[in-house]
Order: C-alpha cells, then structure tokens, then sequence
C-alpha cells in the first residue's frame, strides 16, 4: 500500500493503518534499531512503540515522507531504550558508534552554543554543505548506523573509500561547528 | 556532549537526507559488481568448502568431494538444478576449472587531504606473495561475533609429508588439534578451538578449511590460529602417521577481516494469513511468524530454500528431494516457535545475499 493512503487510514482512525504500516516497514524498522541495540527482543519492542507511536502523532501530524517519519520514530525510541539498557547495565556494541559520535562535536562544544539554532538544525545546514555522495555515506553511518562493508557494498564502493570520506567529513563537520560556535 | 545526545541530534536532519541514504541500500547497478565479483569468489569458497567437510562426515571418496565442488560452481554460475547429485563424480582440479580462493584484502592507503582517492585504492587487492616453507596464509574467512571460518593455504615443502603414497594415490592429511588465540596490544589470550580438515595439495602448497570455530568472545585483535602437528593417512588407509609434529601458526591481523551482523528481511511477506520476518545470519536463516500468530505454513522436511546472489546467480535446495543426504548448503532444519531454523553447512557471506525465497515466499535483503 502506498503511503499516503496508510497515512489516511491513520486520519480515519482505521487500525488498517497500523497493519498496513507493520507490513510495510517491519523489516526496515527492526533492522535500524537492532543496530543500535543488538538485542532482537528489545527490537522487536520498539517497533511496537513505534507503531503506538506512530497512532498517537497520525493525526495531527502529516508526514510529508511517512518512511522517513517513521526511521526517525524507532531511532529515538531505540536510543532511548538504549539510554535505559546502559542505565540498567545492559550492554550494546552500539556503544563504539556512540563513542564515534562524540568524536563529531568539537570539545567543549555546547548544545545551545549556535546562536539559538538547536546543533541538529546546524548539521542539517552542514549537510546541504557536502557533496550528495559524503552526505549519503554520513547519513547512512551516523543515522541508520550501517557498518562501513554494508556502506560499501551498497555503494559500490571501497571500505577504505568509505571510512577516508567518512573521515574527511567528520573533519570538515567539526570546522563547520567551531565556526558557527565563534560565530 | 555524549553520544546519544549527539545522535538524537542527527535524528533532525531534513527527511530528505533520510530518504537520499535509504535509497542507497538497495545497492547502485554496474558499480556494485565489480564489488560482488571479489566477494563471490570468497563465498563460492566457503560454501565449497561447506560440501567438503559435509563429504568428510559422510566418510565419502576424495573423488566425490571434488565432484560436488563442481556442482557448486555450476550452481553459481549456471544456475542449475543441483538437486540429483549423483553417486560417484568425476574428479575436478580447481584450478583448470576456474575455481580461486581470494585473499583478504589489504587495508588500503588513506585519502589525499583534498578527499582525492589514489588509483591503487580503487584495485582489487594484489595476489599474495609465494608462501615460504613451513609458511601459512589465509586464502577466504567469514567472521561473526562468536564463530569463524575460513581457508588457508600451507607451503608444506620440508616438513616430511609426502606428495604420493608409494601406489601412487594422494594422501590425505589430518590435522591434530587447532587452538585460536587473540593478541592485543601484544598480549595473547586463548578464545576457542576449530575443526581443520584438508581440501587439497598442489605440489608444495596444501589448502586446509578451519570450520566450526566457537570464539568465547567477540573478536577484536589479531587472530592466532595454531594448528599442532598434522598427521596423515597410511597409502593402505590402515591407520594415521604424525607426519610433521610441530606447531603451525597463521595469523590475520585485525585489519583483514570484518565480524558479520545479522540482517533482518526488509519485508515480512504473509503465507496463510500468517507474516513472517527472517533473520538472515551467517551461519542460519531463521523465520519466525510475527504478530504472535503461527499459520504452521512450513513442513522443515520437504522446505524448498533459494537463495538470490546480488549478481542475480541462485542456490537452491529443496529438503523434500536431498533429505539428509548430499546436502548442497543446508546443513539442518528444525521448526521453532511457529518458524524454523535451518543451519548452513557453514558460514556464508551474507553480504552477497539479495533475497531468500522460501517455499515460494520471498524474503528481501
């Protein structure tokens, strides 16, 4: 079913819309946030919540692109529960990704150090900054979280190709920030 | 700023992005073969190897287990029906037939400042140099967080294993004992022990699978496979002779080898009312009924498996016709939960896998 009509069972309150949404992003969603969180079960719960998510922000909301909406849903909802699996002493390989996060903001960085703007608005303008292929290749690390052979292969690509661009644009990130932090 | 904070930061980038990344993951035409090609190679020789170990169990003829390398290779590369496997086999060298293992690649050379890429980083990975005496390299690996597979090639010159039995047949050489250790920071520590088995000798190099390796934990380090001693098989097949009775170590640095994830089917297509998801590993696919409904639509004994290679070449199997014997890359199949689970007969290269159908049902990757 094509999205916008899942997206008008979801404004007609039909619960076709979350069936229709299930069977249509079940496998994308699950894979992104066991990414994240390498436990299959806690997975397998965030796609519920995503789906409740999804019913209790459709409407108002309209998603302009519902399967963007709806990564971004599970995202968060994953690197929360990701917040509560650390809190709890549960560990999750996505650990190193976080740690190669950190490395994106400069040190001493703050969060509402851009003159207002909030830092994920700052990426984004960063983003428009780069070259479609980096920005693919960011998106894809940093985003969905995809290990540079995946990145790779779907590129078609080297991985060494893959982590220098990575590199470069982290580089270039961190410039960007420090700028528009002096700024 | 933690990590997380920072990812849920990213998390705000325009949809568009979002949309622009996720279409990559199907893969770009044209650019991705010369990818697959290289990685295709590696996985023919892991599943090859697969059906030679799966003809040691069985005690069959070192003929057949060429034979069924050649039915291998006819499967990727005609597509064929592989299904009658016939008793005896004609032998097969692998060399004459096409058949190459492909060495790990090097870590290539990092980017100019200006994000440029050399010509040498853009090449397939060199051929190795000759292996020396004594010396030991490995040839196509599959790594997950807790297990390992692999080939490996060993310049048997001067280490006192003959060629030739005196009638004339091949020997068959045997391994001892095969321990794998990690070393980081030039400490080592033990993390599991592996099945080795001889493939195939071609003058002075021999080749030999490592399968079955339980690591105890996931791998980071370098890793140090030491195989202790290797016996071989009397020309009258009475008995064993320690033929070389000391230490052989290969090595591959962390650089040289990636641990594989899981990935779960991009779609969770219904079959009796029922949807299913499959988690495809290296080492299993497993299809589990979502929603916490069965529709029992699997019967594991006749369940016909196909499996798509990203340059479009299919595997096929259906248990209903090979049942336990001469398997072609199945290795077992049991039900679970209201799915099942069917093991291949070793580790394979998900990374080339497009789609797996099941039964008629196709589950995308």
């Amino acid at each position: 079913m094509e999205d916008e009509k899942i997206i008008a069972l979801f404004f007609e309150r039909d619960e076709q819309a979350v069936a229709e949404t299930e069977k249509k992003y079940r496998g994308l969603c699950i894979s992104l946030s066991d990414k994240i969180l390498k436990n299959s079960f806690d997975a397998e719960e965030c796609f519920s919540d995503t789906l409740m998510a999804l019913w209790n922000s459709i409407p108002p909301k309209r998603p302009e692109n519902l399967k963007a909406y709806i990564c971004k849903v599970i995202r968060n909802l994953s690197l929360t529960k990701l917040d509560y699996n650390f809190a709890k002493k549960r560990t999750s390989d996505c650990e190193v990704s976080l740690e190669e996060l950190e490395y994106l903001i400069p040190d001493g960085a703050s969060e509402n150090g851009y003159d207002g703007v909030e830092l994920g608005m700052v990426i984004d303008g960063f983003l428009s900054s780069v070259k479609p292929e980096a920005r693919k290749i960011f998106v894809r690390r940093y985003f969905f979280f995809d290990s540079v052979s995946d990145i790779s292969l779907d590129l078609g690509i080297s991985q060494s190709k893959v982590k220098s661009v990575l590199s470069r644009t982290v580089k270039r990130l961190r410039s960007y920030l420090t700028e528009k932090e002096r700024l | 700023m933690n990590g997380k904070r920072i990812a849920e930061e990213i998390g705000k980038i325009r949809d568009e992005y979002v949309v622009e990344a996720l279409e990559t993951k199907r893969g770009l035409d044209g650019r991705e073969r010369s990818i697959t090609v290289k990685s295709k190679k590696r996985l023919i020789a892991i599943l090859a190897a697969a059906v030679i170990i799966a003809a040691i169990g069985c005690g069959t003829a070192a003929a057949v287990k060429f034979g069924n390398l050649s039915i291998i290779k006819n499967q990727y590369e005609k597509t064929e029906d592989v299904l009658d496997v016939p008793e005896e086999l004609p032998k097969m060298d692998i060399e004459e037939n096409g058949l190459e293992l492909t060495p790990p690649a090097p870590k290539a050379p990092a980017a100019t400042d200006d994000g440029s890429q050399s010509e040498a980083e853009e090449t397939e990975a060199p051929n190795p140099e000759e292996l020396k005496p004594g010396e030991a390299r490995f040839t196509g690996i599959v790594v997950t967080d807790h297990s390992f597979d692999g080939t490996f090639d060993l310049n048997v010159s001067g280490m006192g294993l003959p060629e030739k039995a005196t009638d004339g047949a091949e020997y068959e050489y045997f391994e001892s004992f095969t321990t794998v250790e990690e070393e980081i920071d030039g400490n080592r520590r033990f993390i599991g022990v592996c099945s080795t088995s001889f493939v195939s000798r071609d003058g002075d190099i021999a080749t030999f699978v490592l399968s079955d390796c339980r690591l105890s934990t996931p791998p980071q380090g370098d890793l140090i496979f030491t195989v202790d001693g290797i016996k071989y098989q009397k020309a009258d097949r009475s008995g064993e002779v320690s033929g070389y009775d000391g230490k052989i170590e290969v090595k591959i640095s962390s650089d040289d080898y990636e641990v594989t994830e899981s990935k779960y089917s991009l779609n969770a297509p219904e079959s009796d009312g029922c949807a299913y998801l499959m988690e495809l590993s290296p080492s299993a696919i497993k299809v589990s009924p979502q929603g916490g409904t069965s529709g029992e639509a699997f019967d594991v004994s006749t369940v016909k498996v196909e499996v798509k290679l990203r340059d479009g070449t299919v595997l096929s199997e259906d248990l209903g016709e090979t049942g336990d014997k001469a398997r072609i890359f199945v290795g077992g199949a049991q039900h679970m939960n209201g799915g099942f689970l069917l093991n291949f007969a070793t580790l394979v290269d998900i990374s080339e896998v497009s789609s797996v159908t099941v039964n008629g049902i196709e589950f995308d990757f």
